[in-house]
């Protein structure tokens, strides 16, 4: 089993559903990472196990050709978030609103950075969704492109636009647009 | 530091999951496996029972049997001789059957499956029948009747609501699976050939315990005659030796004539068996009920339990062709699937990336209506 595609797995567990469970053990982990890092620990828990069991019950939607799972999953699980917005949006903002002092106190050194917590929050959710896609979930764009069933050049311009904004709101000093994409 | 840098680094030092949250995850997910796939996931806590169709050399496939036999080694009772003696009759007539089909033939094996589904206390069953036609080239295809889910009774369907609120029972659905030569064989496990096993029943368990990994107890080996014999394109002589090997197992019992769920007459063997939904103290056995005539398994069942399961078995034949031309040409080498291409009926996906076919098999959604 160990050796099979995530495809032929999906494959095979349209008759031997359990087959399924192989996909959750080889992601799992990759997935809840993801949702850690965009909602708080308990909501993360449960859009994990949901991602599973939506990708579970859609298994004939899987491209066959398609041998890695991963941007499917996050696609989904992307797409679960996106059913309640407002709480990583309070999250963000409530990044960005702690002072120094509680900041320090209550977050990690690289979740100190209140300005980018802003600026993320400021973005739109769906130029948000291609931008922390690419950057915690390392997807390229033709894999986001995948995950959220939106084309390439959308991928491309929401990329871009995220990135712009948050230089913008950053003071960074704008890139071109051939480096953005 | 660059955007996409600070953005990387945001966040970042979020731990793995919790094991809490993971197995909670796994639960949730074993439990819809369990609602679509019936008796192979619910029992998943003890130990899982599939049926394997080994694809060729490499590939692994697998299709969940209905009948989870789930005999756990429980203490013999009473004495075996007269199971033993009537096992070791059978096995002389299944070795004298014709079931090995020569060049350009296939065999034809026919089964129905009682899918019971549990999650919390709302119970579903359907009906599958499933079709298989295996060359002696080792191309072949499976043919997937999914009956329609059903409620067990009007006080399953109350409890189903209450649980699960408004839901959807899955409908009917026919597959078809298709295989190219050397992709398709009916054993339990890819790990061996059938001549790879020994004639010497004794030896024959223990090869089957190897095989399948799972504690030596005479409940597994039952278990493993049931895996060994099912929906199998076993030699006859491979058949017998199995036979021979199950009146080795102490605590079997010969049940006389019983009947299965299509109504017909066999000879039953048992064996007491545990499972997730018995009652402490009530008798649940495993069954395999076999035609005194021909020797062949007729039915499976498992009596006695709130997960009482059944599969029923028509006797094996060996015909001159398929019931219809695969979909694609089909040729090795073998993919996971076996190299051949799945046919959802109706609905006309095809996978593998064979050239879509719509219409080639559009007919067989009315095959083998239960």
């Amino acid at each position: 089993m160990s050796a099979q595609t995530d495809a032929s797995v999906i494959a095979l567990s349209a008759k031997t559903p359990n087959a399924f469970e192989a996909i959750f053990d080889r992601h799992f982990d990759v997935v809840h990472r993801y949702l850690a890092r965009r909602a708080d620990r308990q909501r993360a828990d449960d859009l994990a196990s949901q991602t599973f069991v939506v990708a579970f019950a859609r298994r004939a939607s899987f491209r066959p050709d398609a041998t890695d799972a991963r941007p499917w999953l996050l696609g989904i699980a992307t797409k679960l978030l996106a059913n309640d917005r407002r709480a990583e949006q309070r999250m963000l903002e409530t990044y960005g609103r702690l002072s120094g002092d509680a900041r320090e106190a209550v977050l990690p050194a690289e979740d100190s950075d209140r300005d980018l917590a802003a600026a993320l929050a400021k973005l739109d959710p769906a130029q948000r969704d291609v931008l922390l896609l690419h950057a915690w979930a390392d997807l390229s764009y033709e894999e986001i492109a995948d995950a959220l069933d939106i084309p390439l050049g959308t991928v491309r311009s929401r990329l871009s636009r995220a990135r712009e904004s948050l230089q913008t709101a950053l003071a960074l000093p704008l890139r071109t647009q051939q480096e953005v994409s | 530091m660059d955007d996409l840098k600070r953005v990387k680094g945001f966040r970042s030092a979020e731990p793995a999951p919790d094991d809490s949250a993971r197995d909670a995850a796994r639960s949730a997910l074993a439990r819809a496996t369990a609602a679509e796939g019936g008796g192979g996931a619910r029992v998943t806590r003890r130990r899982p029972r599939f049926r394997v169709l080994a694809l060729g050399a490499t590939a692994v496939a697998a299709a969940v049997i209905g009948v989870s036999l789930l005999a756990l080694g429980n203490s013999p009772v009473g004495p075996r001789s007269a199971a033993a003696a009537t096992l070791n009759r059978l096995a002389v007539r299944i070795a004298a059957q014709p079931l090995t089909p020569q060049t350009g033939q296939y065999l034809y094996v026919d089964s129905k499956n009682d899918y019971s589904a549990f999650d919390g206390d709302c119970q579903t069953f359907r009906i599958d029948h499933r079709q298989i036609w295996i060359g002696a080239d080792g191309s072949g295809l499976i043919r997937d009747t999914e009956g329609p889910e059903q409620y067990t009774s009007a006080a399953d369907r109350s409890a189903c609501l209450r649980q699960k609120g408004p839901h959807a029972l899955r409908s009917a659905h026919t597959s078809d699976d298709w295989f190219a030569p050397q992709c398709l064989s009916l054993k339990p496990s890819n790990r061996f050939e059938w001549n790879d096993l020994s004639t010497d029943p004794q030896t024959l368990l223990q090869q089957m315990r190897q095989l399948d990994g799972g504690p030596s107890t005479p409940g597994e080996d039952f278990q493993h005659i049931g895996d060994f014999l099912r929906e199998t394109d076993a030699p006859p002589a491979v058949r017998a030796t199995l036979y021979q090997a199950a009146a080795l197992i102490p605590g079997i019992e010969l049940l006389g004539t019983v009947r299965d769920h299509d109504g017909r007459t066999g000879l039953g063997i048992a064996f007491p068996s545990e499972g997730p939904f018995v009652t402490p103290g009530s008798s649940v056995k495993s069954e395999l009920i076999f035609d005194p005539q021909t020797g062949e398994l007729l039915a499976e069942q498992v009596t006695g339990a709130l997960d009482a399961a059944w599969a029923a078995y028509q006797p094996e034949q060996v015909v001159d062709q398929l019931p219809d031309n695969p979909p694609a040409p089909l040729t090795p080498p073998c993919d996971a699937r076996g190299g051949g291409t799945v046919h959802d009926v109706p609905g006309g996906t095809l996978s593998n990336g064979a050239p879509s076919a719509n219409g080639a098999t559009g007919a067989k959604g009315a095959t083998g209506a239960n």
